[in-house]
């Protein structure tokens, strides 16, 4: 469904990611995991197209849109949630919400009311603080905005980056919980970006290594967990 | 003597809702662009040049000149925009800043050149007054007062409750964000801009026609004054912008009275270097990091 053909991407001198690839099918949790400035986040922000691609190509669907701008990648069901959450801090949690919906031009008033109420639902507390700032929420409740935000786009894939990032333990669990409904009652396809790789493969079908912006490893779940060198390096076993 | 000082306070909430029309002008374009510019007094003007022209020039109704110069300067902010902006976007701050720098001066000269160096005359719009006491009121303060209380709602409604209102206020905050839901931020930007630019343009005719003359040579004042308002109100806040642009026209105004005319523009720099050496984030913005 989703593919990237020799992704690179540069900062200047600085190459983030050497020329990946990787595959995304249908219906699929994929888990890119790896350290801190491995490129994962880079990788992502090349298929939004919020960062300029030094080369390669993205195929979505079998179609190129390698170089569609962002707001037209949105438009073909492709939702990033960002590393860091970024939600419209002096938007209320309901125009967060509401700017979810934004590319949905040809959505009735009834269609987006409904989508909020199912919103609401999933997320009780983000009901409780509808006309609070967004800048106002803990980071668990912005994470859960920044997801919600996401789901009011009807996405057909969702990139999350980082979502357990500085969130207690807890909250870790229920939004790894939260990731894997979705794939499963929404039938949305996933690309987990995750440092904490554990967390990532406990739900993942497959996974991708990233190591100083090459894919090192790729492999099925199961595979994954039970590679010694990847527990010593990332399970933080052995 | 009493009288006097009320007519030179209506006179101030006057000028004071003309400050305030520049000033949201100037907020909408800095959310938009996250910078200050230093063209905005200039572009103005040349807006009301634009319909000074379609009246003098070409003989057409005045007030039909004036609402033909709205669409107009849109566009033209949308060139403004390309020229001073877009290229620059993932360059450094500085640059836009001295191109809007240079544009300002740009126009300023071109401005002189094709409609002149000297005052112009424009009638007022609305001819007559009431006379209450001895305050005299004259209708086209009553107009700009009235206008501009409906732009200002106007604004509020588009940028509270429509999309491409809502999405502007987003991108304000959060480009890469507001482009991760859809929002094309290159028109958006450009929209807001040139929303902007109107709102001011609008802004200057009320001034023009109130004072019954404009020149080319107005343009850095009239900048310093919309600038000096939205800091005094805290920059990206709308509703800072109005009362920022309230208080230093009647500020002006009464400064006028007490002392003299010759110190009308002085206002402005004091209340400048006042709010950014007492309190830089203006009387409602967040609090400013450097």
């Amino acid at each position: 469904m989703l593919k990237a053909e020799d992704l690179k991407i540069h900062y200047g001198h600085v190459e983030a990611v050497k020329g990946i690839s990787f595959e995304v099918e249908a219906g699929e949790i994929v888990t890119i995991i790896g350290s801190n400035g491995a490129g994962k986040s880079s990788t992502l922000r090349g298929i939004s197209n919020i960062e300029d691609k030094a080369g390669g190509k993205v195929i979505f669907q079998g179609e190129d849109i390698t170089s569609l701008p962002a707001h037209e990648i949105v438009d073909k069901g492709i939702c990033h949630v960002p590393e860091g959450r970024h939600i419209f801090s002096q938007l209320t949690v309901e125009e967060n919400l509401y700017m979810g919906s934004y590319s949905k031009t040809d959505q009735t008033k009834a269609e987006y009311q409904d989508k909020l109420a199912r919103m609401y639902d999933i997320f009780p507390r983000l009901k409780e603080r509808r006309n609070q700032d967004g800048g106002n929420l803990s980071g668990g409740e912005q994470q859960m905005l920044a997801i919600a935000r996401g789901l009011m786009m009807d996405p057909v894939i969702m990139m999350l980056d980082e979502p357990s990032l500085g969130l207690a333990p807890l909250l870790v669990e229920q939004i790894i919980k939260l990731i894997k409904e979705i794939n499963e009652d929404l039938g949305t396809t996933i690309l987990l970006v995750e440092q904490n790789a554990r967390k990532a493969l406990s739900i993942a079908h497959r996974g991708y290594v990233m190591e100083t912006g090459n894919i090192i490893m790729s492999d099925r779940r199961e595979k994954l967990i039970n590679d010694p060198k990847l527990a010593e390096a990332y399970l933080g076993v052995g | 003597m009493f009288g006097f000082y009320l007519s030179q306070l209506f006179n101030g909430i006057t000028q004071g809702s003309i400050y305030a029309l520049m000033a949201i002008g100037y907020s909408l374009i800095f959310g938009t662009l996250g910078l200050v510019t230093f063209a905005y007094g200039d572009i103005v003007i040349f807006g009301v040049f634009v319909g000074y022209y379609f009246y003098a020039v070409l003989g057409l109704n005045l007030i039909l000149a004036m609402l033909l110069a709205l669409p107009i300067t849109f566009l033209f902010g949308v060139l403004v925009e390309k020229i001073c902006y877009e290229k620059f976007r993932k360059e450094a701050r500085m640059l836009m800043l001295i191109t809007t720098v240079g544009f300002g001066i740009f126009l300023r000269s071109a401005s002189q050149i094709i409609f002149g160096t000297g005052n112009k005359s424009i009638p007022t719009l609305i001819e007559g007054k009431i006379e209450i006491g001895n305050l005299n009121i004259l209708y086209i303060q009553l107009g700009i007062i009235i206008f501009t209380l409906i732009f200002i709602y106007a604004l509020r409604y588009f940028l509270n409750n429509t999309r491409t209102g809502i999405g502007i206020r987003a991108l304000s905050m959060d480009q890469d964000a507001a482009k991760l839901v859809g929002v094309n931020v290159d028109k958006s930007i450009k929209f807001g801009h040139s929303l902007g630019v109107v709102l001011g343009v609008f802004g200057g005719i009320m001034l023009g026609s109130f004072y019954n003359a404009i020149s080319p040579m107005m343009g850095p004042n009239l900048g310093l004054k919309a600038f000096t308002a939205v800091v005094l109100g805290g920059i990206t806040s709308i509703p800072g912008a109005v009362i920022g642009g309230y208080i230093l026209g009647i500020m002006e105004n009464l400064a006028v009275a007490v002392f003299s005319s010759g110190y009308r523009d002085v206002v402005a720099f004091i209340i400048l270097i006042i709010v950014l050496v007492v309190k830089p984030s203006g009387l409602f913005g967040k609090e400013v990091k450097f």
